[in-house]
């Protein structure tokens, strides 16, 4: 859109707004510490509301105890807790089930920063608090400002004390509408001396320090900052929905480089707060150069970027070598403006050399803002180099050490006898053990390949430098070889063990395309739903180690049908199928390692795609003795893409195959209509006419006339007679109720039957028949082949000029017996050959009484059969031929025929 | 008994105007008719009105007509036809298993039913005693000499083909089954063998000089079983 194109409305927004005014919406009591009053307050504006008539019922509310706020629940709905036994101890704990069931216009839920007890839905209550809002039930709530995720820092740094229970700043954002609870600072202090705050007594020492005027001062503030914030995102939005342009710049992205050590968390909110200040999307990369790291690293990396999604990031894993490089592509694909990183350590060294990230981002760059999150003072850096140290040490075994120690071994004796054998300096005899110390590298971990670089440090120092057998040296050539030798031996096994990590990283990403591409392969078999599940359970188990199970549902109903697992006797509780369940409602991850009910040993992911829902699929990750790892995850939902891509597929190609089908019945339908009034009428009009005409008439009328009349009736009630045994067969064919019932038989008696039957039909024309004596028997249903025959000679019969000639010959090779009808009609022309066999196809002249299901019979009847049949020219062009095919699968056991 | 106008026939049909066209067209060769519209009745006018011939729909309201059969079986040996449609061949070889002596498939000529009583009545009042030759002045049969002589010209049967003539003619023009062909010549474990049959008329058809496609005297009914034509 240009500057001066009319500015229309977001459409978005109108919608997002729509939305967030079905139903009450949600309001938040905010409060800068607790004991300001936020339950009292909401209690007091709940009663005001009540009053007004609405239905308003109480979800939990926290009295501890206080007197005042108990008198004003009085005369409220209050919907009974949940009680749950967690380790033994009974707790009570808010009932969103029961809340959800009443289904009031508003209800009231205290603490909205609560973590609930395990055992119940969500992990979080501010989760319970999204459902009760998806299903349009008005939610008020109270909420302490030090518990919102982005102010946790500053919060942190004013305070002294960490929140643990933080919740999303996005739900500030959702709020209909956000009430401040105010209280000064002095007659919070006073409150809280008069005991009316409840602190609870193990905390009490630590809140002592909390509730200080500074503290609460720069809460306060902080709290009328974050209600002003989105006062202004309210005016932003209002002036976006009316479609007046704003003061925001273009969509350019942030990015927030982290590999989770360091300050990672502070750049994320950092990178959240400039982002939302700028109103642009964000994005949180990583960059995995495919080296060994920890379980703690890893453990680190999820906690951050499960961070950065709550915070409403985008989360994205690079894979390379370089850093910088990455991080560059990525953020000129993705339009961004500004790079965020923090800082993990000094790297002196690398500094010197201009080889920080910093510094490479700053060579490189030229068009992003770069941002640099200083660390707290006071915070310990995660020392990364110690990590990547103990990572080092972790992925050698005592193997890799032994190895380590007989290669030196080995290489001190090839140098012993070398030296021995033919006389080698000292540089040369450097160079067996540099050998040594790269096998190392390249067939252990960096950990033993730096110790066989100081073992062999050390013996060569010992045992080939003057003098011997001593750590002493006394020639400047030989002190400068054997400290050259040990520069090169570590720089060669950190470039072998890096090589080698870089191998295995590729290794690992090589098996998971391969497992991508092979579920891919097995998954583009299945043509149904069922073979998909099956292929999927499998697939999926083999590849995660763990049992799986899919369970779909039903594409116009939406309810989840079926179950398929395997290993196949694997069963679900109750507690994995709520989580199944809640997956399928919300389209949202749950179960094990997820926030909402993560105590299921089951991993629960929706398969999803364009907000059709197609099923979920479970993981029992519980099973892993480790917790699985983000790459696992990320294999997971690839996985679980791949399902629903392959299932939306079946599905369209059965609704496609529906859709035809239900035309093609409905053609047909019409066409059958047509044909039965047209076809049944007309015989029984002749029938009726005739009939009354010798009751009425018979005076009148000659003997020629009678006879002539009497042979209507006939040949009208024959017709009609072959009309419905076609109309009957048709219906067989179609219904699927058909069956073959086969039998041998000789095509003799067939043709002979067939010809009994149409004796009446054929006797103004000649019929000749060719049918050598050895033909082999059929293995047929010899009523159908018969009725086949029946229509096409007919056919024959109707399109014969007078005194015409219908020849019926057969032959027969090793596998077909061949019978050919042939006519002397009029033809068809050779574009409408194929179309003869279609139903109610006619060739235009119902005059002859064809009734366009003959040899459509013909046709489905000979398919049935395994054979084909066709419609050729006649011979010198003239007339029609039907070719019959039909299998000889089957000799005719010969034997014993004459015992 | 004489054959011949007189004789009684039941007519077993639940369908008004097929039981008027028979007593009209069967009334018309003088054969005394009656009717009976359920098996009930049916069952009941063979015990009290000893008919020469029951004439047997197979589809009757108030029960199977095979039923009907195997009741009336169990007590009398009157000549019993079968009325059917077309595409329920398993139905008449159960009822020619049955104890039926012949069947006419719906919608039937007028002619051919007639012939079929008339022969009926005919094979009935000669009784049971087997009739030992056939000769039209083409074809001779001596069954008990084992003689064939087709215009004049001694035929050699092989033993398979000379059963499966003898049975047929056993039973000259009423249907035989091709299960009780099989049983009758091959013996109960060959009853499903039909091939051997095929092979086994389609030769004897060539010995006699039968149009395997229009024959004269081994005629096939589709499904059911062969019929020697006099």
């Amino acid at each position: 859109m240009t500057a001066d194109a009319p500015q229309r409305p977001d459409p978005e927004l109108l919608l997002a707004d729509l939305d967030s005014e079905r139903g009450g919406g949600l309001r938040i009591f905010l409060g800068a510490a607790p004991g300001v009053g936020k339950t009292y307050g909401m209690l007091l504006a709940a009663r005001e509301l009540r009053t007004q008539g609405r239905d308003v019922v109480v979800g939990i509310i926290e009295s501890h105890g206080r007197a005042e706020t108990e008198a004003l629940l009085e005369g409220f709905e209050v919907v009974p807790l949940r009680a749950l036994t967690y380790r033994e101890r009974p707790f009570e704990e808010f009932d969103l089930d029961a809340v959800l069931a009443r289904s009031p216009e508003f209800v009231l839920v205290d603490e909205l920063a609560h973590r609930n007890i395990p055992g119940t839905r969500h992990e979080r209550r501010y989760q319970d608090i999204q459902e009760l809002l998806e299903h349009g039930i008005g939610v008020w709530t109270t909420l302490n400002v030090q518990h919102l995720e982005s102010l946790n820092d500053t919060v942190a740094r004013i305070t002294g004390v960490h929140m643990r229970e933080t919740v999303p700043d996005s739900l500030l954002e959702k709020a209909r509408d956000i009430v401040v609870i105010d209280l000064t600072p002095g007659e919070l202090i006073e409150r809280l001396s008069a005991g009316k705050v409840y602190v609870p007594e193990q905390a009490r020492a630590a809140l002592d320090g909390f509730f200080s005027a500074s503290n609460l001062t720069a809460l306060r503030e902080l709290a009328f900052q974050a209600a002003a914030q989105r006062v202004d995102a309210d005016l932003q939005r209002t002036m976006r929905r009316h479609g007046k342009q704003g003061p925001w710049p273009a969509r350019e992205r942030i990015v927030v480089i982290t590999d989770g050590f360091g300050n990672a968390e502070q750049a994320v909110r950092a990178g959240r707060r400039l982002a939302q200040r700028r109103k642009v999307p964000w994005s949180v990369v990583t960059v995995d150069r495919g080296g060994a790291r920890t379980v703690a690293a890893e453990t680190r990396l999820a906690r951050v970027l499960a961070l950065a999604e709550r915070l409403g990031a985008e989360t994205v894993r690079l894979r390379g070598s370089g850093v910088a490089d990455e991080v560059l592509r990525y953020a000129r694909e993705r339009n961004a403006s500004s790079i965020v990183l923090g800082r993990t350590r000094r790297r002196r060294l690398a500094g010197l050399f201009g080889m920080t990230l910093s510094q490479q981002l700053l060579r490189r760059n030229t068009e992003f803002d770069i941002v640099f999150i200083g660390a707290d003072p006071g915070a310990r850096p995660t020392r990364r180099r110690r990590d990547r140290l103990r990572a080092a040490f972790e992925a050698a075994g005592f193997r890799d050490y032994a190895f380590a120690v007989a290669t030196v071994t080995a290489a001190g004796a090839v140098s012993a006898v070398l030296e021995h054998v033919l006389p080698l300096t000292l540089p040369n005899l450097s160079l067996v053990f540099l050998i040594g110390v790269l096998l190392v590298a390249a067939r252990t971990a960096l950990a033993p390949a730096i110790v066989s670089a100081g073992l062999s440090f050390l013996t060569f120092n010992f045992f080939f430098t003057d003098p011997r057998f001593s750590f002493s040296m006394a020639r400047t050539d030989e002190i400068a070889t054997v400290f050259f030798f040990l520069v090169v031996a570590l720089i060669g096994s950190h470039l072998a063990s890096r090589l080698r990590r870089q191998l295995a990283a590729l290794r690992a990403t090589n098996e998971q395309s391969q497992i991508l591409i092979d579920l891919g392969k097995r998954l583009a078999r299945a043509a149904d739903t069922d073979t998909i599940e099956q292929i999927t359970v499998r697939a999926i188990a083999e590849f995660m180690h763990v049992p799986a199970c899919i369970r779909v549902c039903d594409p116009d109903t939406g309810q989840l049908q079926g179950f398929s697992a395997y290993p196949g006797d694997i069963q679900l509780d109750e507690k994995d199928r709520a989580a199944a369940r809640w997956t399928h409602e919300r389209g949202q991850v749950s179960g094990c390692g997820t926030g909402t009910l993560a105590s299921s040993a089951w991993r629960f992911i929706p398969l999803v795609l364009d907000e059709a829902r197609h099923g979920i699929l479970g993981l029992r990750l519980g099973d892993l003795p480790v917790a699985p790892g983000a790459e696992q995850l990320l294999l997971t939902d690839a996985l679980a893409n791949q399902v629903t891509l392959t299932l939306a597929r079946s599905r369209l190609v059965a609704s496609l195959e529906h859709a035809r089908v239900a035309e093609e019945t409905e053609r047909l339908r019409a066409a059958l209509l047509s044909s039965v009034s047209h076809d049944l009428r007309t015989p029984l009009a002749s029938m009726i006419g005739a009939a009354e005409s010798l009751r009425d008439l018979r005076e009148r009328l000659s003997d020629d006339d009678r006879r002539e009349l009497l042979d209507t009736l006939l040949e009208e009630g024959h017709r009609l007679d072959r009309y419905i045994g076609n109309l009957l067969d048709m219906t067989r064919l179609g219904d699927g109720t058909l069956q073959v019932q086969r039998d041998w038989v000789a095509l003799e008696d067939i043709v002979g039957a067939a010809l009994r039957r149409t004796r009446e039909l054929t006797a103004n024309v000649t019929v000749q028949r060719a049918l050598p004596d050895d033909l082999p028997l059929l293995y047929v249903h010899p009523a159908l082949i018969e009725q086949v025959l029946v229509n096409v000679l007919e056919n024959a019969a109707r399109y014969s000029p007078p005194e015409g000639e219908i020849a019926i010959a057969a032959c027969a090779d090793a596998d077909w017996l061949t019978v050919s009808v042939t006519d002397q009609g009029p033809g068809i022309p050779a574009e409408k050959r194929a179309q003869v066999f279609d139903m109610f196809f006619t060739g235009g002249d119902r005059g002859r009484q064809g009734t366009g299901l003959g040899l459509a019979i013909c046709h489905g009847m000979v398919s049935a059969h395994g054979g084909t049949i066709e419609a050729r020219a006649g011979p010198d062009g003239r007339g029609t031929r039907i070719v019959i095919r039909l299998p000889l699968t089957r000799t005719p056991p010969d034997q014993a025929v004459e015992e | 008994m004489t054959n011949g106008p007189g004789q009684r026939i039941l007519v077993v049909d639940d369908e008004t105007q097929i039981r008027r066209f028979l007593r009209i067209s069967l009334g018309s060769e003088g054969y005394e008719v009656l009717e009976a519209a359920t098996a009930r009745e049916g069952i009941e006018y063979t015990a009290t009105q000893t008919p020469d011939l029951v004439i047997l729909d197979l589809g009757l309201p108030d029960a199977d007509g095979r039923e009907v059969l195997a009741e009336i079986r169990g007590w009398s040996n009157v000549p019993i036809m079968i009325l059917s449609v077309r595409g329920a061949e398993a139905e008449k070889v159960a009822a020619l298993d049955g104890g039926a002596n012949d069947y006419v498939t719906k919608p039937f000529g007028v002619q051919e039913l007639l012939a079929r009583v008339r022969n009926l009545l005919r094979q009935s009042a000669a009784g049971d005693e087997a009739v030992a030759t056939f000769d039209d002045g083409h074809l001779q049969v001596d069954l008990v000499q084992r003689q064939v002589t087709v215009a004049g010209t001694a035929v050699r049967l092989t033993r398979k083909e000379f059963g499966v003539l003898r049975a047929l003619l056993a039973h000259r023009d009423r249907v035989v089954t091709q299960g009780a062909l099989l049983r009758e010549v091959w013996g109960p474990t060959h009853a499903e063998d039909t091939h051997y049959l095929r092979i086994i008329v389609g030769r004897l058809r060539r010995k006699l000089g039968d149009d395997p496609t229009d024959p004269r005297y081994v005629t096939t009914e589709p499904g059911v079983g062969y019929r020697f034509h006099t």
